[in-house]
């Protein structure tokens, strides 16, 4: 199989880039693909945290580009699962401390050695985030359903068109059943209409994801959580497994599920 | 300060037939500019595919180093096709002389009055937000207008998808001008020296309409063909 740059990114911050990168991750390395994370968010060390590896760390990436160590050195393997990887961020550098070109360079030795790498970008649009998306082929937006959210979204897939990222693909995170269409929300129908990019994945609003941050253990290890399903579906639909809509009506009494059959319904 | 520079001091940029112009405000440091240029293109790189830029500096005096820098950051890093240079400041045209590359034939200043109006620009993409675009004559957009997005005009806008973001038609103009919108979803025109704000609530939100100016303010009709 020919190995995959896919950069995690969004318009806003906060919206769930690092929480979506480890957990697909673990999603895509327990199907049995060679898969890196990198933390690109430079000086805000984030990706060792959430998925619990940040007392292995040695080397970061800094390190490799400017020779103090080894790829192999620096990269950090996770026990819990094969062929899992993760690359730190520095987090005493500033943003210029990569060059495109090195990034470029750094992705091409990681195909060499995995089926997926998987950057976390950093927020915004400031120095980090072009180093970050340099070296990736596909993009995965993550918004929230807020209209701001949305907008600067917009602007990321604008960003990311011109630099011929394909696919380019949405995650909607921190959906609400229930979620009533007022103000600042949006629903899924609505966010589609204004992006106008392909949706790869619907992520509820769930405690169980913050409950994992803190424990370092990302969702899709194994919880049967709804947030942890949501994970391991996108995890499979970027293998192109074509993950059969939730069976909506089997979980009526649940409640959640009930309200959740507007937004699975894509 | 020339007559053309923006009235923001931002990098913006200005369409005409085949050209699209790259105006850098001359007082705009120059730490600022590197940063705003490579946002510009980042933001702007689907409208500059296809097209000659021409890069207007204004009165900025720059040297050799500084073309090397723009060459290399720029118009080889965004991947760009460069047509010439506008400098006003006569050591500047000298620098860009003496590295091979063009100068506009800009001295064919155009009065206003009869100079004809550059042909209709026409964007074959939505706009999304950031994006802005400006131009001299009429535009038109085979796509929506995003939320956040700009198109600011001297002639008429027609928007064939969704209008969400700002049109400023006319701008510039003293000849009425102007809006259409195959769906009508914006707080907010501006048509010649008229800004009109809207909710919601409008009985033509949503639908296919046109703006004109009447009588001092803006009338919108709903358009039925
Ligand atoms: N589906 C969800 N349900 C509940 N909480 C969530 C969900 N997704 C993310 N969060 C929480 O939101 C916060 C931000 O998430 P995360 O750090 O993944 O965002 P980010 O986009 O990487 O942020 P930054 O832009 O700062 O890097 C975290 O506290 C995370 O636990
Ligand atoms: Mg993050």
């Amino acid at each position: 199989m020919d190995s995959r740059v896919i950069v995690i990114t969004s318009g806003k911050g906060g919206v769930g880039k690092t929480t979506t990168t480890a957990n697909l991750s673990v999603g895509l390395a327990k199907a049995g693909f060679r898969v890196v994370a990198i933390d690109a968010d430079i000086g805000l060390r984030n990706l060792d945290l959430i998925m619990g590896l940040e007392n292995r760390v040695v080397y970061n990436f800094i390190d490799i580009i400017e020779g103090n160590c080894r790829l192999q050195q620096a990269l950090v393997r996770d026990k819990r699962v094969e062929n899992l990887f993760l690359l730190p961020a520095a987090q005493t550098r500033t943003k210029d401390a990569v060059s495109p070109e090195q990034m470029v360079t750094l992705c091409e030795e990681l195909r060499k050695e995995f089926d997926f790498v998987l950057i976390d970008c950093p927020a915004g649009i400031e120095g980090g985030f072009r180093n970050a998306v340099i070296g990736a082929d596909e993009a995965l937006v993550v918004t929230t359903p807020e209209v701001s959210a949305v907008r600067d979204a917009d602007r990321i897939i604008g960003m990311l068109e011109s630099m011929n990222k394909s696919p380019i693909r949405l995650i909607i995170n921190r959906v609400r059943p229930n979620m009533v269409k007022e103000g600042e929300m949006l629903d899924v129908d609505d966010v589609l209409d204004v992006l106008a990019v392909k949706l790869i994945g619907v992520i509820p609003d769930d405690d169980s994801v913050i409950k994992s941050a803190n424990s370092g253990e990302p969702l899709t290890f194994g919880s049967k959580s709804p947030a942890s399903q949501a994970f391991s579906n996108i995890a499979s639909r970027l293998v192109g497994v074509d993950v059969p809509l939730m069976d909506l009506n089997a979980n009526e009494q649940s409640g959640f599920f009930a309200g959740l059959k507007k937004i699975f319904r894509i | 300060m020339s007559s053309d520079l923006p009235i923001n001091e931002k990098i913006s940029l200005k369409g005409s037939a085949n050209k699209l112009k790259v105006i850098i405000p001359e007082n705009m440091p120059e730490g600022t500019m590197w940063k705003e240029l490579d946002h510009t293109a980042l933001d702007a790189s689907n409208l500059f595919t296809g097209v000659d830029l021409v890069i207007h500096l204004g009165g900025r005096v720059i040297s050799r180093g500084f073309l090397l820098r723009f060459l290399k950051d720029f118009v080889i890093s965004h991947d760009i096709r460069l047509s010439s240079w506008e400098a006003n400041d006569e050591s500047s045209r000298e620098a860009i002389l003496s590295m091979g590359l063009n100068l506009s034939r800009k001295d064919i200043k155009q009065s206003r009055r009869s100079a004809r109006r550059s042909e209709t620009l026409v964007i074959h993409s939505s706009l999304r937000s950031g994006q802005r675009i400006e131009h001299d004559g009429d535009v038109l957009i085979i796509g929506h207008v995003n939320d956040g997005a700009e198109v600011i005009a001297e002639g008429n806008v027609s928007v064939m998808g969704k209008l969400k973001g700002l049109v400023h038609a006319g701008y510039n103009s003293e000849e009425d001008r102007a809006i259409i919108a195959a769906s009508f979803e914006t707080k907010q025109v501006r048509l010649g020296t008229k800004v009109s704000t809207l909710s919601e609530e409008a009985d033509f939100w949503g639908r296919y309409v046109i703006v004109s100016p009447e009588k001092g303010s803006l009338l919108f009709k709903e358009l039925k063909i």
